[in-house]
């Protein structure tokens, strides 16, 4: 990249918006203290007082400090300080005296009329980095940015109960009455949403123009710049690739059969919505979550779900013959690396932490540590080791087969990044996507050197198996008949049964010694057991059964054991209580309220997620969409013959099994990139072909 | 105005007339037992308890409020402030085409 004069001034700009929104210029009235657990009543009795760099400044390296947002501020608070505690050292509760350091925690204050503005602006110039590739022209862009503009307003409307706990400005209506009868025309919260989002809009849709055919290849940096608004549940990218679908819908760049399919799915997911007003807490899945349950929040998923994914078909396919794999691949190793080394800084250093959390809009802090969680692993700046995880393998998967297929030989520099993934893999230590990128690339490299498909599968079904029997014969610590339902019994265990149970001589209960028969005679009202559990009860202990085969119901418990997943799936399945028609056509995307409010269990409160990409969408398109979804994917990759595309669709697929990756959007972006992947794949053979 | 009336004061389906109230310097405001205390400030640091709803609309009307926030319309100051950028951004745009060189 070419550093003009005008890349300096964008780049003055950024540093520009970073150390001024955040008040670097700010010096208040009364000096900030020493950050010490004694000045806590000081600055509990001065909020909105103290920037970041002033309160930094106070930080003598004596206590741990741990910066949070707090995104009820007001816009004059902007960037001040909120709030500040002391918490003192901490037992951990796990059987050992191991005590968590004490430390003094500063909440900073966010808005999200500033939040909107801010982020907005430093994204767009972050767009318009992207070198200019071929001038796309875009029609009516004025009209289109308003009818985006519309949308958001639908979720704002949608999501009130959200928004109203974080300000007391919050308010719809574009002109109100006083009590004289005059018209008020000062709702100026609102005012500022709109225009906000009609100029991200109407400038990313000018940005695009020269870029359009580029902005594929830079796709890989959704992960590093996540995207999401720090006090808002929206994210950067559903605002720039629901307009994208807005165009792909004028240009008839659409499906009419899965339209069809949808809107007649969305049909029922309105009709069958129960219309309340909760607040439910997306936590880390900010952005890209309902946070309510009502009617027009319902049709804002429904519409932006359906642009979204049509914006990025709509991209990838406008763009296919601008498509640079070279380049796509120089992005994935510089995007995974900048993703791990900001990982470490923001663990060593808490500014950078801040920074990076508000900047890239993470939708979780980065880790403060270095050291992995109970052992296992280390997220970085992700919001989800396992959605990392698997972009992590991507990368790897991606430059070794589509290098060696093409090839495309990596350079000294992207041999140097190509350490960062396998890094970052390592600490997030997922498993699975570990296990899955290798066997791929196993059974890709023997497909080339050795050519038949039918040794190849043998091989590979034998190597599983022995893996698979080494493992259950040397290593398994229960037996076949505990392991067999243990879904169900974690099921069970996490039910809210209201039913004094007998018990053994050792004082445990029917539920604790798996006494399914006992537990389904338990009347129905005092069990409390949700319909999927006690249909998957019914089915395992009444159901048919072969000699010597286990069920299928048997071998996904035993299965959920060794990826360890029994438990979490257990608790879905606790929580999980759809009626038959609920089952057949969920309740709608990105709908998780009804799953986690209607049905009591032990585990109604925070977030359960069904660490299962295939759960979630069951929940959110039911088992006819689940199944629609497979069977289009399956037809159409078919139909695609680029063998490139299925490795990584397989590979995708592996992981979502016990993965809740997909709940987050760069995720899903990059899933819907690489469904489509056989377009760029075909055009490139084309290409060959021509050449 | 009606809306921070109602986050003030909490809703009523009163309609109060508050320039009859402010011209009648007889009025008294009776204390409803239902209506929990609200506690009003000015922008000079004055300070009232509030005892009805009637008496906290009336209060809020005249500009006292619960929340010193309100003293200062942020969202406004920076929806002018934003307005101004997008006239900048027109000049600029019209004179060195803006937008299509960034």
């Amino acid at each position: 990249m070419k550093l003009n004069r005008l890349s300096v001034i964008k780049l003055l700009t950024l540093f520009a918006i970073v150390f001024v929104s955040m008040g670097f210029y700010h010096i208040a009235d009364e000096p900030a203290i020493e950050i010490h657990p004694a000045h806590t009543s000081f600055y509990q009795e001065r909020p909105c007082n103290y920037s970041i760099f002033e309160l930094l400044s106070e930080d003598r390296g004596t206590y741990d400090i741990v910066l949070a947002n707090s995104p009820n501020g007001d816009v004059e608070c902007f960037g001040k300080n909120s709030w500040y505690e002391y918490q003192p050292e901490k037992l951990i509760e796990n059987g050992w005296k191991e005590y968590e350091k004490d430390y003094i925690k500063i909440w900073l204050s966010t808005n999200i009329s500033v939040d909107l503005l801010v982020q907005s602006i430093f994204w767009l110039i972050i767009i318009s980095f992207i070198p200019k590739k071929m001038e796309r022209k875009f029609d009516k862009i004025l009209i289109f940015s308003l009818l985006n503009t519309v949308l958001y307003y639908l979720h704002l409307i949608g999501e009130g109960s959200y928004y109203r706990d974080l300000t007391r400005e919050y308010d719809v209506e574009f002109i109100s009455r006083e009590f004289n009868g005059d018209l008020y025309f000062e709702n100026y919260f609102l005012y500022l949403y709109l225009l906000s989002i009609f100029l991200i809009s109407f400038v990313f849709i000018n940005l695009a123009e020269n870029r359009f055919n580029n902005l594929l290849n830079y796709l890989p940096y959704v992960f590093l710049i996540y995207g999401t608004y720090t006090s808002l549940n929206l994210n950067f990218y559903l605002i720039i690739f629901s307009i994208l679908g807005l165009y792909s819908i004028y240009e008839k760049s659409v499906n009419l059969k899965i339209s069809i399919l949808y809107f007649s799915f969305s049909t029922y997911w309105l009709i069958s919505l129960d219309n309340k007003s909760l607040n439910f807490d997306v936590d880390k899945l900010r952005g890209f979550m309902n946070s309510s349950q009502s009617l027009t929040s319902l049709i804002f998923w429904i519409l932006t779900y359906y642009l979204v994914l049509n914006g990025v078909y709509f991209l990838v396919k406008q763009s296919l013959q601008y498509f640079n794999p070279t380049l796509f691949r120089k992005n994935l190793l510089i995007s995974s690396s900048l993703i791990a080394l900001i990982g470490l800084l923001a663990a060593t250093d808490k500014l950078s932490n801040y920074f990076s959390f508000y900047f890239l809009g993470l939708n979780k802090y980065g880790m403060r540590s270095l050291e992995s969680i109970e052992g296992n692993t280390w997220r970085g700046i992700a919001p989800s080791a396992e959605g990392m995880g698997e972009f992590y393998a991507f990368v790897i998967l991606f430059s070794i087969i589509y290098s060696y297929e093409k090839k495309l030989n990596l350079n000294y520099f992207e041999l140097f990044l190509f350490l960062f993934p396998i890094i970052g893999l390592a600490r997030s230590n997922n498993f699975a996507a570990i296990s899955s990128s290798t066997l791929l690339i196993f059974i890709y490299f023997s497909y080339k050197k050795i050519g038949s498909k039918k040794i190849i599968s043998i091989v590979s079904l034998s190597i599983i198996l022995f893996f698979v029997l080494m493992y259950t014969q040397f290593f398994r610590e229960f037996s076949y008949n505990y392991l067999s339902s243990n879904i169900l019994y974690e099921g069970v265990r996490a039910s809210e049964i209201d039913y004094e149970m007998d018990t053994n001589q050792y004082g445990y209960s029917q539920a604790q010694l798996a006494n399914y028969q006992y537990i389904l005679e338990i009347p129905e009202d005092k069990a409390n057991l949700s319909t999927s559990l006690r249909f998957l009860i019914e089915n395992y202990t009444y159901g048919y059964n072969i000699k010597y085969i286990p069920s299928l119901n048997s071998v996904v418990n035993v299965g959920s054991y060794f990826i360890n997943r029994s438990e979490k799936w257990g608790i879905f399945l606790a929580k999980y209580n759809p009626s038959l028609l609920e089952f057949f056509f969920g309740s709608g995307p990105q709908q998780f309220t009804n799953y986690y409010f209607d049905h009591p269990t032990k585990y109604n409160f925070g977030l359960f997620l069904p660490h299962s990409t295939f759960l979630s969408y069951l929940i959110f398109f039911g088992a006819f969409g689940l199944t629609s979804i497979l069977y289009l994917l399956f037809r159409y990759l078919y139909k695609q013959k680029s063998t490139i595309t299925l490795y990584f669709v397989v590979f995708f697929i592996l992981n979502f099994i016990k993965s809740d990756s997909l709940l987050y959007l760069p995720n899903l972006l990059l899933t819907v990139f690489i469904v489509n992947f056989s377009l760029l794949d075909k055009q490139s053979i084309s290409e060959k072909n021509i050449e | 105005m009606h809306k921070k009336t109602s986050v003030i004061c909490g809703e009523s389906d009163l309609k109060p007339d508050f320039e009859a109230i402010g011209n009648n310097p007889n009025f008294v405001f009776e204390n409803d037992p239902s209506y929990e205390t609200v506690r009003l400030f000015d922008a000079d640091g004055n300070i009232v308890n509030v005892n009805s709803w009637l008496e906290c609309a009336n209060y809020v009307n005249g500009g006292w409020t619960d929340y010193s926030s309100d003293f200062v319309n942020g969202e406004q100051l920076l929806f002018f402030a934003l307005c101004g950028l997008i006239v900048l951004g027109i000049y600029l745009h019209k004179k060195y085409n803006f937008l299509k060189r960034m």
